[in-house]
């Protein structure tokens, strides 16, 4: 039952967002019935029990997870499938407070790709097509720049979250979250001069004039 | 300083390192291979004293190089150039050939992928940086703003002892690197005329589309006025710089208007260029247009980048900036 609600997380996932994820069918998961999805998911809602994930971090501290948010993390993923996770998931390389803010992001990301399949089964159950396909429409377009406003938010944090963020989502492999991260420390860079950039980020210009001025002919060009 | 070099022959004395021994009691000087190489000279180095050198960039202590990488990868060209000049670390990791790689790929994505491989190799020694500086490229980040003005004579009245008026107008340019352009003729400024430069302009907004070629340095555009008179625009501009790679100025070689008739508007997809393919100069497709080179108004284009829109010198009124943009 937890896998096929997994399946059934898993398919609207990639229908409703544009990211593109490597999915592999597991051995597990292809005995499910494809041909009606929707149904089966109302079935399997109504009497889901979800698996937990606990997740270790470095200093000790335990989270207990849904499995599809873990499985926002490839590593976690590929563990899981590999059967290491029966007794929790040690995560050396990431401290608590990192951890709870990647499970905030997986979390919120699960929920947002889940909700129009919820309503959309919800109204194909209520057996109108047209009130489907508008509520469909509605329900995956506000979430999208809310989601995006979301996310805005979820990145205002010091360099030193933001630098063990972008090491989590390396380590954990959690695509989207790279994504973000890293954009939002390019957007950091851009539209600032040489001088503005070492400020923000504390560099040293170990440069000496000859180079600096070596240097500046160089990439003369991204300053006219 | 250094003495010639005495070691204490150990006593296992295998015929193996008999030879070894040779050569560490002849005198080596390493130091002779340095005569005539141009070291570069290397900034104060703290680990004489046996402290490391402890890096005050927190981004530096974070992140390993591959991350830093990934950080580049999201950002555009220009921004990679200025990145290049923070600290030595940078300018190592950006010299790194894939990202001018997908640079150049996107850039010049109208020649195709294949031809932009064989000209890297041919002409740019397989250097993509070399390709991105050095090859003339049309600038995205920005705006191409031509400011014209003439003197207009205006009525002599009561209290106006000063009838003449310089009158300011300007051209706008935007291109895309798929090929279309968008062009505004306006008296409007910089800083208001930027917020209506893209596909979503509405038709108050007069901005119009077309499409341009870039072969070398010479840039071939074309847009077709909408309205009764069919009326298309054709443009030969030069692509220069005030420096090299800056690619911020373009000089207008001709500006044609001409007439086009129903049935040439039949034959193009899109592709506003393939109308006049091979036309002369003078030739015209609807007798009521006349193709007209024009002459005035032809002041050659500077880069505005978007950042800079707020500032530029261009939006400036006429008496205060009656001077034009040096290069």
């Amino acid at each position: 039952m937890n896998s096929l609600s997994l399946r059934i997380f898993l398919f609207f996932f990639v229908s409703s967002l544009s990211r593109v994820w490597s999915l592999q069918a597991t051995p597990r998961l292809r005995s499910i019935d494809r041909s009606d999805p929707i149904r089966s998911m109302a079935s399997a809602a109504a009497t889901t029990t979800k698996k937990m994930i606990t997740l270790k971090s470095s200093d000790g501290e335990e989270f207990e997870v849904e499995e599809a948010v873990a499985m926002e993390s490839q590593t976690i993923r590929h563990m899981i499938e590999d059967d290491c996770a029966e007794n929790g998931i040690p995560l050396p390389n990431v401290t608590s407070k990192i951890l709870s803010k990647v499970i905030e992001y997986c979390k919120k990301h699960v929920d947002a790709a889940a909700k129009p399949s919820d309503e959309a089964g919800a109204a194909a159950a209520a057996a109108a097509a047209a009130a489907a396909g508008g509520g469909g429409g509605k329900a995956s377009a506000v979430p999208e720049d809310d989601l995006k406003a979301w996310d805005a938010e979820f990145v205002k944090v010091d360099q030193t979250t933001l630098f063990d963020l972008i090491l989590a989502a390396n380590y954990l492999n959690i695509k989207g979250l790279l994504d973000l991260t890293c954009q939002t420390v390019a957007d950091m860079i851009k539209g600032k001069t040489p001088e503005e950039i070492r400020k923000t980020f504390n560099i040293k210009n170990d440069f000496t004039p000859e180079e600096e001025e070596e240097i500046r002919r160089e990439n003369q060009w991204a300053f006219e | 300083m250094a003495s010639d070099i005495s070691v204490a022959v150990p006593s296992e004395c295998s015929p193996f390192s008999r030879s070894q021994t040779a050569k560490t009691l002849a005198t080596e000087r390493p130091w002779l291979n340095l005569y005539g190489v141009r070291v570069r000279p290397v900034a104060p180095f703290e680990s004489l004293s046996g402290k490391r050198f402890v890096d005050p960039a927190l981004i530096h202590r974070c992140l390993p190089d591959e991350l830093l990488f990934e950080v580049f990868t999201r950002m555009c060209p220009y921004t990679l150039g200025r990145a290049a000049c923070v600290c030595r670390k940078w300018r190592y990791t950006i010299r790194n050939p894939s990202l001018w790689r997908s640079a150049c790929l996107k850039t010049w994505q109208m020649s195709g992928a294949e031809a932009n491989y064989k000209i890297v190799r041919s002409v740019y020694d397989g250097s993509w940086r070399k390709m991105w500086v050095q090859r003339p490229r049309l600038r995205t980040d920005g705006l191409y703003v031509s400011r014209n003005t003439y003197i207009h004579t205006g009525v002599a009245e009561w209290k106006v002892t000063n009838p003449v008026h310089v009158v300011c107008y300007y051209r706008y340019l935007r291109f895309y690197s798929s090929g279309k352009f968008l062009y505004k003729i306006s008296s409007q400024r910089v800083k208001e005329v930027v917020k209506c430069m893209n596909f979503r302009a509405s038709k108050a907004d007069c901005v119009f589309k077309g499409d341009s070629i870039l072969s070398g340095d010479q840039v071939e555009a074309a847009l077709l006025y909408p309205g009764l008179r069919l009326t298309l625009l054709r443009m030969r501009l030069r692509l220069r710089g005030t420096t090299i790679g800056a690619n911020n100025r373009l000089d207008v070689v001709k500006l044609v208007t001409t007439g086009v008739n129903e049935d040439d508007l039949k034959n193009r997809e899109d592709d506003v260029l393939r109308i006049v393919e091979g036309w002369e100069e003078d030739e015209t497709h609807d007798p009521d247009v006349p193709a007209i080179s024009h002459r005035r108004g032809l002041t050659p284009f500077v880069f505005v980048p978007f950042e800079e829109t707020e500032t530029s010198v261009l939006n400036l009124p006429v008496d205060k900036m009656d001077y034009f943009v040096p290069g």
